[in-house]
């Protein structure tokens, strides 16, 4: 099973070989389009990300013991940005899900210091955290 | 008659394109027309009357735009910068400047923190003061607002994206 550590290289990685930041936009884009359709009826509040501006749902599902993330929002980066965020909870246990950080975000070359206090992160993450400590309970 | 330069601009709190805009700026500054000019105002709302509709109830939104960009164009071409028609590229085989996606900042909510500027890859803000304006709204990239998403006072207004789907459907 590929690490969540091994993860965030590979996304980085793939980033790096994007010279300019409209391709690593159109790229981010892309993923975000990639995600598969959520249904519409988990798009409820229980799902819906607090504190984002824009609209984004976050439904986290344990099979297994291991969590998913389908993810869908009306705005297109951050809809890639929770592509990213997919890939990177696919298949992990509650507890490192719920020890991880947006900090690989900082390296894709898009943005200085996306992690460092932006409430719409912080609001995914959180979020993220909640759902994942509440699988471990 | 020539092709006249097209750009967009905010007015108030909403965009409007604007007909021969950087046709105006040479005309008034090769005229000697100052940042300064006592009667800027009315010489700039008269100038964009001349190729464009400007509504009776918005030329107070319209005169305080104006100013603020040929302020802008003043200070650059008295600082013996070259202003040239800048290419802004095209998005979906569209010139750029027709796409109006661009950050808007409200200059009541913005604190000056400066978290957009620091978030935005591109040139699009610029701190004026103790606020953040939208200096070149046709940098910012067609789909993104993480701008917003950093912004604490909320001071920033964004397009949604459905207004990119109508985009796409007309232009196929």
């Amino acid at each position: 099973m590929i690490t969540m550590d091994e993860i965030e290289r590979q996304i980085i990685n793939e980033f790096q070989q994007l010279s300019t930041i409209d391709e690593k936009y159109f790229h981010l884009f892309e993923l975000g389009d990639s995600l598969p359709i959520m249904e519409a009826s988990l798009k409820n509040d229980t799902n819906l990300v607090q504190s984002c501006q824009s609209m984004l749902w976050f439904h986290i599902s344990s099979r297994d013991g291991f969590l998913y993330l389908e993810a869908d929002s009306d705005s297109m980066v951050i809809k890639g940005i929770s592509a990213l965020v997919a890939r990177l909870v696919e298949g992990h246990k509650p507890e490192e899900v719920s020890r991880v950080n947006f900090d690989f975000l900082d390296k894709i070359g898009l943005w200085k210091m996306a992690s460092q206090s932006n409430p719409g992160l912080n609001a995914m993450l959180e979020h993220l955290h909640q759902h994942a400590s509440a699988a471990i309970e | 008659m020539d092709k006249l330069s097209y750009r967009m601009i905010n007015i108030g709190t909403a965009p409007a394109g604007l007909l021969g805009l950087a046709e105006l700026f040479e005309e008034l500054y090769q005229s000697g027309t100052t940042s300064m000019d006592a009667n800027l105002n009315e010489k700039l709302v008269l100038g964009v009357r001349k190729h464009n509709f400007v509504p009776k109830s918005a030329i107070s939104d319209y005169a305080a735009a104006l100013i603020r960009e040929y302020s802008v164009f003043y200070k650059a071409r008295t600082g013996g910068k070259a202003i040239v028609a800048r290419d802004y590229g095209q998005w979906e085989g569209r010139p750029r400047e027709n796409i109006p996606w661009f950050p808007i900042v409200s200059a009541d909510l913005c604190d000056g923190c400066g978290a957009c500027l620091e978030i935005c890859p591109k040139e699009v803000f610029e701190k004026e003061g103790s606020k953040v304006i939208v200096i070149e709204p046709f940098l910012c990239i067609v789909g993104c607002c993480f701008c917003k998403s950093a912004c604490k006072p909320k001071a920033i207004l964004m397009p949604n994206r459905e207004m990119l789907d109508s985009y796409r459907l007309n232009m196929k």
